[in-house]
């Protein structure tokens, strides 16, 4: 027994980490390895996987629809992200003062985020039915024209953008409203009293007191579009034709609709050095902010 | 000693020819104490069947298990367990139409045509030939059967009585062109015309009875794409211009669900959809009153080439690596038989066999038009709904491009040309 415990002491460092070690091989590398070598197999599921070297790489860089995907990826990120940024810094200023009836409304705004993104995104594709949906019956009542909605190539991933928008802004709104209440009371109260205006202290304390908060609502955010699946998949299956089809759904159907195991995993691949290099670029801005 | 021997012998062979007789019996009790797996879609079959396998199980003393799961699911496990050849499944709910190139190309299925022989494994009233010819032709190969339908289901033309009245028409299109004609005289600001599927892959197994009833094939001579051929664009030019110019806006976001939806709420004048959609234009929570009250069914409107609708079938097939198949096929013949299809029919799937259709009851429940152009469907019915080559849902992405394109106004030979080079690569790359 005593050699048993002293030998644990003396191993300690290497014991203790053993257990998140092996869960990060467990989780993490082995998936990713085993998609890498997947991704060098010619591999149509229920028949039988061909070596191919880096075939499959070489058909990904040079497929249209591939690089329909990145961009369809890009333009669906890079619009909903900042959108969300706006609106959540909008609902954090809202709900950093006080009124009546604050916290109920802050448990409100919260609940796109906690509902099913499937179920919500059942709910978004019959309100965008151009016919039936109840988004052409919002227009009207404004005095608006009617809309095709995610049945319009040219809207399908703007459509897509508003659900994304309606359903995350929450969340950034929460991070940075946390921050807000880290920013001391004092430095408003001698704004106030140097006569600055309203504006003037949410540009000049408020936002540089939330900045380090705003990078990280980004990074979490932009890695997290950059992989949306499931609301793009439930409304538009990635169309009209492939108008709104992102690198994500792209790998999704050419694995389990179309059965290319090796292609899909080559895809993935793409797909997982997409959101390093943009988490990795957002950090480096962080570090430097 | 010589006398006895053959006494003995013609003895023996008595003996042993009445054992044979005894044995060609048809005992459902014979495999008492086996066990079965079979693998189901949560289909509405799969719903009614369930709670009756009891019955079987009580009946012959084999147990049964259904692994149940979600279409999309169910058919990714059935590939993996059937190609991996174990024999710990020994039977599945199979749609030929669209996994029968791959399944027969692969050697994966059993065929049945020595059971169906033997009549002690067999039971007397299984009768073949009551089941649809549209059905059981698509568990056909080069004239063996690899399994029995269950369900059979085609896509009829629904249409609107009080509005034909208000314009002057008298009963269902019965040609193409009549149908662009009356969706002509049908559409409004309010009705569309005419409205069927246009969501890329979803719809081609509805612009599929377009393509038959143009002459137009899935594969030429050479067993190169025939998307491309004339009888081809002329097809999808007249659906193009029928959708466009009288259908509901924003075509390709039409799945059936939304094509049943826009009749149900009274937004369009005619559909050509699914037989098996019929319950929702009868139900109050989903159809408003003047809908359930004057929808009428036709069959596909005739095309150059006839009318010649797609038939969808859903069936069962014992797996090829099964070591349980006398008891597999002694639970897919109990499940498919006259009774139980006239139970199935009741519980409102469309039965597979004929006679499930003609069991009065079932009559008095489903509207005399929609009974007799489901069953005009059924003979004419073309079996290949999808084109008959392995990556089914790869070709059906690639012409459902070509769909979306159309819809959208540009140039339907050249999308058709795009998608049939597109199939062509397709069948090659995948091995």
């Amino acid at each position: 027994m005593k050699t048993a415990s002293s030998w644990i002491d003396r191993h300690a460092r290497f014991l203790f980490p053993l257990p998140a070690i092996l869960a990060i091989v467990v989780l993490i590398v082995a998936p990713v390895v085993t998609n890498f070598v997947l991704s060098l197999y010619d591999y149509f599921v229920g028949g039988r996987a061909y070596f191919v070297g880096l075939e499959n790489y070489q058909r990904a860089a040079t497929d249209p629809r591939v690089w329909n995907g990145i961009k369809n990826t890009f333009y669906f990120t890079f619009t909903a992200v900042p959108l969300q940024l706006l609106v959540g810094i909008g609902i954090a200023v809202l709900f950093n003062r006080d009124f009546p009836g604050k916290g109920l409304a802050r448990t409100i705004i919260l609940l796109p985020m906690v509902a099913t993104p499937v179920a919500i995104a059942l709910i978004w594709a019959l309100m965008f039915n151009p016919s039936l949906g109840v988004m052409n019956y919002f227009l009207e009542t404004l005095g608006l024209s009617r809309s095709l909605w995610v049945a319009q190539s040219s809207l399908a991933i703007p459509s897509l953008v508003l659900v994304d928008t309606w359903q995350w802004s929450p969340m950034i709104a929460l991070i940075l409203l946390a921050a807000m209440q880290g920013v001391p009371t004092e430095h408003y109260e001698a704004a106030r009293i140097d006569g600055a205006s309203g504006w003037q202290s949410f540009w000049h304390i408020t936002i540089p007191g939330i900045r380090s908060a705003i990078v990280v609502a980004l990074i979490l955010r932009a890695v997290d579009a950059l992989k949306t699946f499931d609301i793009i998949y439930v409304i538009t299956e990635g169309g009209p034709g492939t108008a709104s089809e992102t690198l994500n759904v792209l790998a999704f159907k050419t694995g389990f609709t179309f059965f290319h195991a090796g292609y899909a995993a080559t895809l993935l691949i793409f797909l997982m050095f997409l959101v390093l290099g943009v988490a990795v670029l957002l950090n480096a801005i962080r570090r430097r902010t | 000693m010589k006398a006895r021997s053959l006494r003995l012998l013609v003895l023996l062979v008595l003996l042993a020819s009445f054992a044979a007789a005894t044995a060609q019996e048809f005992d459902w009790r014979r495999f008492e104490g086996s066990e079965i797996r079979f693998m189901m879609n949560r289909h509405p079959f799969t719903n009614w069947l369930e709670p009756l396998v009891p019955e079987f199980e009580a009946a012959t003393g084999i147990k049964v298990n259904l692994e149940v799961l979600p279409e999309d699911q169910f058919r990714q496990v059935r590939l993996l367990e059937v190609s991996s050849g174990a024999a710990t499944l020994d039977g599945y709910m199979i749609m030929p139409g669209q996994v029968s190139a791959q399944y027969l190309g692969a050697g994966w299925v059993r065929f049945i045509d020595d059971l169906v022989a033997d009549p002690s494994l067999t039971m007397p009233d299984l009768d073949l030939d009551d089941f649809f010819g549209g059905a059981i032709g698509t568990f056909e190969d080069d004239g063996k059967l690899f399994g029995l339908p269950l369900q059979i289901e085609s896509s009829l033309l629904f249409y609107r009585a009080d509005l034909f009245e208000s314009a002057g028409l008298e009963g269902p299109p019965e040609t193409m062109e009549e149908l662009m004609d009356y969706a002509a005289q049908l559409s409004s600001e309010f009705v569309a015309g005419f409205a069927m599927r246009g969501r890329g892959a979803a719809a081609t197994s509805q612009t599929v009875n377009l393509l038959y009833s143009f002459g137009g094939e899935w594969l030429d001579e050479d067993g190169k794409s025939a998307l491309a051929s004339p009888e081809s664009i002329a097809a999808h030019e007249f659906y193009a211009e029928l959708m466009r110019n009288y259908g509901p806006p924003g075509p390709t976001n039409l799945h059936w669900a939304e094509v049943t939806s826009l009749f149900a709420q009274g937004q369009a004048a005619m559909i050509f959809d699914a037989n098996v959609f019929r319950p929702i234009m009868e139900d109050p929570a989903q159809a408003i009153d003047v809908v359930r009250e004057n929808t009428r069914y036709a069959p596909l409107p005739a095309g150059p080439a006839g009318s010649v609708p797609g038939v969808l079938v859903w069936g069962l097939s014992i797996n090829h690596a099964s070591r349980n198949v006398e008891p597999s096929w002694y639970f897919i013949q109990w499940a498919l038989s006259k009774e139980n299809q006239v139970r199935l029919a009741l519980f409102g799937v469309p039965a597979a066999r004929a006679s499930a259709w003609a069991n009065e009851e079932f009559q008095t429940r489903a509207p005399a038009d929609w009974i007799e152009a489901s069953q005009i469907s059924f003979e004419n019915g073309q079996p290949y709904w999808n084109p008959p080559i392995i990556p089914v849902a790869e070709v059906r992405d690639a012409y459902g491009q070509a769909i979306v394109a159309a819809l959208e106004g540009r140039d339907v030979a050249q999308a058709l040309q795009r998608a049939a080079q597109e199939m062509d690569r397709i069948v090659e790359r995948t091995r």
